[in-house]
């Protein structure tokens, strides 16, 4: 434990962990605002097709709709945020010569690895859970609370959720987003075990996050087959929580894939670290 | 009384002759080429254990493997009695080095610095803490950044780091690197107090031969990833030729007089002086003789350098 | 031969169906709006069951306003869904003069007489949007509104009635609806692209309790601007 916070403290002593707290704070916000001057135009586009049917009365600009469209491009932005840190924390050792003190001191390098790696998940579930925290406090705060609608338009359907269900819902839902994240947390951060440099480690695993997502959403029949194989496929499982029902089957399909991943990426970093010759 | 002190100094005598470090075979192999082979190297307790050999020829790559920065190819490490790589975390709590030159986390202060890498083997109050910076000369620089740190100052904070944990074993690597004279004066100093009054066994590794010369007990030389020489400074010296400065009169006497003798080799001979290389064990006869021959003797100054020793094993012009 | 004549003439003019192909159909429109001539306005609890695969909803519940001619007004706490046509009570809607009115059909609805009735906007008509009522002759009833199929879209409204403040009023509706897909402008998601766009099809329920007939509503609380209307 003593290690694990020795760990966090070296990387929160860091200016460059905050980047992404003030990244995540700029965008929230921004979006916030421009959604609160867009309201009228963005519920309408959202319910025409249902307005030329249903009368529709209500907070719909709530809250929690901001929220969860935020939480939509978290795929797209976070992930650069966790390499900042995850590709950094091993390699960054290297480069700056202090793996030779770190590497000399009694704990073994299972441990120094072990409580790498757990620090770098830690850093990935404080900023999605920032991103939670801002969002959903800010949003609350500018636009009140009420029901949600989802309107999944890919799958051509909208899903309804009453606002008593949506915390536990949320939290699930955030819960979901944070193990996505954390496979590219554990991808990165194999890389910064394999690397000497941080810039490899960052730039290759965005490469392969962006590359995975563009495969898995060709819309060719050889892609298709291919995206089942592809982690990216599975790292927007959150959004089945805020879907009725809740196909809990689909959900710990991902989870468990997802879970599998990590496990892989980390064990292949535990060996290369221990096998690794500190010549630098 | 007087037996206490005889058990005290015999006991003294027996653990001096502990060996804090062994190795056996010990070998690195990197690709094809082999940068260390077949190392069994000694360090007893209380030794400044100097570790010599030309660049490349594989001390780093000895010191590296017994901090477990490298994996051995082959071969064991015993650091107290205890095998390294099964003992590790017991071993290492009573060792401290520094690798080529101390880096540190820049963006922490040099306290933080030292509470962290200290307390990676145990707790440390902040007063040690404060303590070590004291002997080093850094208490007054505490809680700045390291990154505003000179080059010296760096070094002196990696060996308030080594002292910290009040380890056994001191490993240095090349310690004196970058330093000022005064810096190196510095280390020398501090290597020998570590020693002396610390009762810390050093094992260090350096290219100043003067300054080994002047603080090591102990050495080994390597060459080519092989060991050629290891023992006590004395001994290893004791058995070169050495070369003396003789002020005598009349010279040309004393010139034509040793130019017969076989173990006797003349270097100069000028302004009253004669330098001369002499075999082992004939010193005092070489000194008898000039007397014998009613030739004046003001002065027989040996001038027997480590660095003679050193570049005569490692270009093989020596048989030890 | 010419008082056979004139005996068949006689027979004929007043023969059932030549005196039904006389008849105004627009006359049940006249008396829908004499039977609720009396509803100035209502209020009534209002809960909506939605059963429609594209549409996720749990039931929800509102309190509807109504003030005749045209003024509606749905009060609810949370977001309430509620169908546009058919999905709650107007007597003023079908006004003759507004509709040209045809006779498609008699028929025997759930035991009693009824007409089949297609309305047709006329050019003064605000609204645009055609029918075909189903008319419970006997007890001057509209038991079932379809919409003219437009832009794709049907829908059809199956009523039934109690007795509220002597009147009979919808207890129940039933909203079948055939429309086209959710346009995909609403929020994106990764995997499941290139799908065909489904029909919004299934049915609306709505129950209506706690009537309030004639209480005097104000004018003030139907002013009060609900979502932002399409432009």
């Amino acid at each position: 434990m003593k290690l694990l916070w020795l760990e966090i403290f070296k990387t929160f002593s860091r200016w460059r962990t905050y980047i992404a707290f003030g990244f995540i704070a700029l965008i929230v916000i921004l979006t916030e605002i421009v959604m609160k001057l867009s309201a009228d135009e963005i519920m309408i586009r959202m319910m025409r097709s249902l307005q030329k049917d249903f009368l529709i009365f209500g907070n719909l600009l709530n809250g929690w709709f901001v929220t969860a469209f935020i939480m939509n491009s978290l795929h797209i932005h976070i992930p650069f945020l966790i390499t900042l840190v995850a590709g950094d924390i091993v390699s960054s050792e290297s480069t700056s010569g202090t793996v030779r003190l770190l590497l000399i001191r009694p704990p073994s390098r299972s441990k120094i690895i072990t409580v790498k790696y757990l620090t770098s998940l830690f850093y990935t579930t404080a900023i999605v859970l920032f991103l939670a925290c801002m969002s959903i406090f800010l949003g609350l705060a500018l636009f009140g609370s009420g029901d949600l609608i989802m309107n999944y338009a890919t799958r051509f359907r909208i899903v309804f959720i009453p606002e008593a269900e949506i915390p536990v819902r949320m939290l699930l839902a955030f819960a979901a987003a944070i193990w996505s994240m954390t496979v590219v947390a554990s991808m990165a951060f194999l890389f910064s075990t394999l690397a000497e440099n941080s810039i490899g480690p960052i730039i290759g695993t965005m490469a392969v996050v962006v590359v995975f997502f563009l495969l898995g959403n060709f819309p060719f029949d050889f892609f298709r087959a291919l995206s089942p194989y592809l982690f990216t496929t599975y790292m927007i499982f959150w959004q089945r929580f805020l879907d009725d029902p809740i196909p809990w089957q689909e959900i710990a399909r991902s989870a468990i894939i997802l879970g599998l991943h990590n496990i892989g990426l980390f064990l292949i970093a535990f060996v290369a670290f221990n096998k690794k010759d500190i010549t630098s | 009384m007087v037996l206490e002190n005889r058990v005290v100094e015999e006991m003294k005598d027996s653990l001096q002759k502990e060996v804090v470090l062994r190795t056996h075979g010990l070998s690195k192999k990197f690709g094809k080429r082999w940068a260390a082979r077949d190392l069994n190297l000694e360090v007893h307790r209380d030794d400044v254990f100097c570790f010599l050999g030309p660049n490349g020829a594989g001390k780093s790559t000895t010191i590296r493997m017994i901090l477990t920065l490298l994996m051995p190819t082959a071969g064991s490490i015993e650091m107290f009695g205890m095998d390294l790589h099964k003992n590790r975390s017991a071993v290492l709590s009573r060792v401290c080095g520094i690798v080529e030159k101390p880096d540190f986390y820049l963006y922490l202060s040099a306290y933080k610095n030292l509470e962290i890498l200290g307390s990676m083997t145990r707790r440390i109050e902040k007063e040690k803490i404060m303590e070590t910076l004291e002997v080093v000369g850094l208490k007054a620089r505490a809680f700045e950044k390291v990154k505003t740190f000179s080059h010296g100052m760096k070094q002196r904070l990696g060996i308030a780091q080594a002292l910290l944990t009040k380890p056994e074993l001191i490993i240095l690597d090349e310690p004196t690197t970058g330093l000022d004279p005064q810096g190196t004066k510095e280390v020398r100093e501090l290597i020998r107090r570590l020693s002396h009054d610390r009762e810390m066994t050093i094992f260090l590794s350096s290219h100043l031969l003067s300054e080994v010369e002047l603080v090591a007990t102990r050495m080994a030389v390597i060459n080519r990833g092989e060991l050629i020489a290891q023992g006590s400074v004395s001994e290893l010296l004791g058995k070169e030729a050495t070369e003396y400065s003789i002020e005598v009169l009349p010279l040309e006497s004393a010139t034509e007089l040793i130019a017969k003798l076989p173990w006797v080799k003349v270097l100069s001979a000028q302004n009253g002086k004669i330098k001369v290389r002499v075999e082992p064990g004939h010193s005092s006869e070489l000194n008898r003789l000039l007397v014998t021959h009613h030739i004046g003797v003001s002065s027989f100054s040996p001038h027997r350098t480590l660095e003679d020793f050193f570049l005569k094993i490692t270009e093989g012009t020596s048989e030890i | 031969m010419k008082k056979a004549c004139c005996l068949f003439l006689l027979l004929f003019l007043f023969s059932p169906e030549f005196v039904r192909a006389q008849e105004d159909p627009s006359r049940y429109l006249d008396s829908l709006e004499k039977k609720y001539s009396g509803l100035k306005d209502y209020r009534v609890d209002v809960n909506v069951h939605f059963d429609i695969e594209a549409l996720k909803a749990p039931n929800m519940q509102a309190t509807l306003y109504y003030k005749a001619p045209d003024k509606m007004k749905v009060d609810s706490r949370n977001v309430f869904f509620f169908p546009k046509e058919g999905g709650y009570f107007n007597p003023s809607l079908f006004k003759k003069k507004d509709f040209d009115v045809r006779l498609l059909e008699r028929l025997n609805y759930e035991g009693r007489g009824a007409v089949r009735l297609r309305l047709t906007p006329t050019e003064t008509n605000r609204h645009p949007q055609g029918f075909v009522l189903t008319i419970d002759t006997e007890r001057n009833l509209i038991r079932e509104i379809s919409t003219s199929p437009s832009e794709g879209r049907t829908l059809r409204a199956v009523i039934g009635y109690g007795e509220f403040a002597n009147f009979e009023l919808p207890a129940h509706i039933e909203l079948h609806l055939d429309i086209p897909s959710v346009e995909p402008n609403g929020m994106k998601e990764f995997g499941s692209f290139g799908q065909r766009p489904k029909r919004i099809t299934g049915k609306v329920k709505i129950a209506y309790s706690n009537y309030k007939v004639n209480s005097g509503l104000r004018d003030e609380i139907f002013n009060e601007a609900e979502f932002p209307k399409l432009k």
